[in-house]
């Protein structure tokens, strides 16, 4: 079996299997916890309000907006850009279109009623090279700011390392650089795969697991009445 | 020299180089140089590679070539014979002795066994083998035989004494259909049989004529063979992907593609990517050197490629379902993933709980 | 066959339809560097040799190489193995070869750089073969006795 074979059958099922028992595993394991009673009398009777933590965490407080505007930028920027070029380009929709169809039994296009809209090479091309870029500056800040490099564990470095490396094995493939098309676009699904597999069991998980801990932070706040 | 594939003005060609040999043929110096430029021009070759090779080729001796037909369908001989009249590749035929090829030699039975022999001694250490089809290896070869003889025990054989060996179409070059799964047949690529022999693999389904041809033209003016790539083919002709020189891959970069094979799109000649065209994966010199004296290929043609010079293109999923299409599971498979995943969570969440009881109990 | 026009169907096939009409640049490097092989040629006798069909060119650069190497004084046509055309340019010594097959199939296009292509010379070999049949058309005997042996 060659490297493309592999990682197109059984490395991609394998891969896709993992992340969905990963990432069940962790969100009903930590939905399931039990939560710590809250004994005191609320302050607000509508706790839910809270969960407007939700959209306002989201950008940072004006206090804050001069400390924060670099890495909030950076990351707005790679976060848009790896979407776009995961969401966007038509080779991509065609494999979500497929997973969406042996799933639910019926075509994104029935579902919608329209064609999911797509760009042209060249501009996902454009972002994935303004992901890298947003990247590696923001891997730059974190290994020369003394309080970001000591917050940042194994974990850290290799959640970046997966998330870069799909982008940059895309690239490749997508001018030929380097190797055999079918060598480059072998590693970049391997490297999807390994973004797939360490993804539940990494910091990764946060793309799950912020609006949860954000909403139950927030309602917490709520209760206490403190200041959203 | 056997008489089986003798033609009728060779009497002295035996000893005649090739130059030689085609003037009697009426084939002026003229035409065999504009051949070799052509050549040297379809390889990739600078420009004035044409005329060494026209020089070297002249003064070579015909080489004799032994052609084997296994587990075929002999679909590699209808294409190199078919582009004989009218284009220049067909030259080929006049450029090595053909002493053994089943389909067109004149001889049968056992008068054209006593010839393939008979070639093999005359020319030992220096005959080309082409092979078309699979071979066969299993119960010992017994699954494909001529004259009572497996075509494993013909390969072993004929490999001691040929110069090099040309495996000439997808069968013999990665296995091809027969070695298709489930394999019944045991079918294996000559290069998985013969290790000690410089191959070549000319893949394709049917292979393209003049790679052949060019193979032969490098072998006699270089006496070697030409650049091969990590797969044994002349990287001369499968140095791009089909997608590589397509002339729909403007189409491609721009986002327009064909969604059925009657759209809007089909009629206006877009890129088939998502028709399931297997372009980007698969090297060959289709869209280039194109088919039927140049007329069309394929893609031209509205369909996309099957990939059919890569090995294993049969078991690759459906020709008509795009590359990314296809390969990451089932819904019952993510389903039971699914289930897994919720269960080993609410397990984790279980034991968290029977802990924090534990504790509170004081144990 | 008139019901196939009812088709839409729009054939984007042909090579001269291809998209990119635009020059690519291509058509200015290959002039640049003939003119380049044109000075070698002067000086030290030197030929050259350009494959047209090595370098991917849009139907923009085959005008404007047509536009700037336009036929000159000498036009040979050639039969062999299906017709070729020789003309040489405008420029002298700049040679334009079209090689086709005898389906009228171009198979090699040379741009050549030399005082005369190799293709227009009697090959000596050719020159000896031609030279001894005329010999033996010029003696009747000799001439019947090979026509016998046949």
């Amino acid at each position: 079996m060659d490297l493309l074979t592999f990682a197109r059958g059984p490395g991609l099922q394998w891969a896709v299997t993992i992340f969905v028992i990963g990432v069940l595993w962790k969100l009903v394991g930590v939905i399931l916890l039990r939560a710590k009673p809250d004994l005191s009398e609320p302050r607000n009777p509508s706790t839910w309000k809270g969960l407007r933590l939700i959209i306002t965490r989201s950008w940072p407080r004006k206090e804050f907006l001069r400390s924060t505007a670099f890495t909030e930028v950076l990351g707005y920027t790679f976060h848009i850009g790896f979407l776009v070029a995961l969401l966007f380009y038509l080779p991509h929709i065609l494999f979500f279109e497929d997973v969406f169809k042996g799933v639910l039994g019926v075509n994104f296009q029935q579902v919608f009623g329209v064609q999911w809209p797509y760009f042209s090479g060249g501009v996902i091309n454009f972002f994935g090279a303004v992901t890298v870029a947003a990247l590696i500056a923001v891997l730059i800040h974190r290994i020369v700011s003394p309080v970001k490099r000591l917050i940042s564990n194994f974990d850290d470095y290799f959640s970046w390392f997966v998330t870069i490396a799909p982008v940059v094995t895309g690239m490749l493939a997508y001018g030929h650089v380097g190797a055999p098309y079918q060598t480059l676009i072998a590693v970049h699904l391997l490297s999807m795969e390994l973004l797939l597999v360490w993804f539940p069991f990494g910091k990764l998980m946060h793309a799950f697991t912020v609006f949860l801990s954000r909403g139950t932070e927030g309602m917490q706040f709520e209760r206490k009445g403190a200041s959203l | 020299m056997p008489d089986s594939m003798k033609p009728r003005d060779a009497g002295d060609a035996h000893e005649a180089t090739l130059g030689e040999r085609l003037a009697a043929r009426g084939v002026s110096r003229r035409a065999f140089l504009k051949f070799a430029s052509a050549l040297a021009s379809m390889m990739a070759l600078p420009p004035s590679m044409g005329l060494v090779m026209a020089q070297a080729m002249a003064q070579a001796k015909r080489p004799s070539v032994l052609w084997f037909p296994f587990q075929e369908c002999t679909g590699c001989t209808e294409s190199i014979t078919r582009s004989h009249t009218p284009t220049i590749e067909g030259m080929i035929f006049d450029m090595i002795s053909l002493d053994y090829h089943e389909t067109l030699m004149a001889a049968a039975g056992h008068q054209s066994e006593a010839a393939r022999e008979q070639a093999m001694k005359d020319n030992a250490g220096k005959y080309l083998l082409l092979v078309d089809g699979s071979v066969a290896t299993g119960l010992d070869g017994a699954y494909s035989t001529i004259g009572g003889q497996t075509n494993l025990s013909w390969l072993t054989e004929a490999a001691k004494g040929a110069a090099a060996i040309i495996a000439v179409g997808t069968c013999a070059s990665f296995g091809g259909i027969p070695k298709a799964n489930p394999n019944p047949t045991g079918a294996r690529a000559v290069s998985d049989v013969i290790k000690d022999k410089p191959i070549v693999n000319i893949p394709g389904c049917p292979p393209i004529p003049v790679v052949l041809t060019g193979v032969l033209a490098h072998f006699l003016t270089f006496g070697s063979l030409p650049e091969l790539d990590a797969l044994g083919r002349p990287k001369a002709f499968f140095g791009d992907t089909i997608h590589d020189r397509c002339y729909r891959r403007p189409f491609y970069d721009q986002g327009l593609f064909a969604k059925t094979f009657d759209d809007e799109g089909a009629r206006n000649g877009w890129c088939l990517y998502e028709l399931g065209c297997k372009g980007p994966v698969t090297y060959n010199a289709c869209a280039t050197v194109k088919w039927n004296a140049g007329t069309s290929f394929p893609i031209q043609s509205g369909h996309g490629c099957l990939g059919c010079s890569e090995p294993d293109f049969w078991d690759k999923g459906s020709f008509y379902k795009a590359l990314p299409v296809g390969q990451w599971g089932s819904a019952a498979t993510l389903g039971g993933a699914a289930a897994v995943g919720v269960a080993v969570g609410a397990a984790a969440a279980y034991a968290a709980r029977r802990r924090q009881d534990k504790i509170a109990k004081g144990d | 066959m008139s019901g196939l026009k009812d088709i839409a169907v729009t054939v984007i096939g042909a090579s001269a339809d291809q998209p990119g009409s635009d020059p690519s640049g291509n058509a200015s490097a290959i002039l640049h560097e003939i003119a380049d092989l044109l000075e070698r040629l002067a000086s030290d006798g030197s030929q050259g040799m350009i494959d047209l069909r090595a370098m991917p060119l849009t139907s923009g650069d085959r005008a404007q190489l047509e536009e700037v190497l336009a036929a000159g004084a000498v036009r040979v046509a050639i039969d062999a193995a299906g017709p070729t055309e020789v003309v040489e340019t405008v420029y002298p010594g700049v040679w334009w070869t079209r090689h086709h097959n005898e389906s009228g199939e171009t198979v090699a296009e040379f741009i050549e750089v030399t005082v005369c292509p190799e293709i227009l010379k009697s090959h000596i070999e050719d020159v000896r073969e031609g030279g001894a049949q005329l010999r033996r058309v010029l003696v009747p005997d000799a001439s019947d006795a090979n026509e016998s042996d046949d």
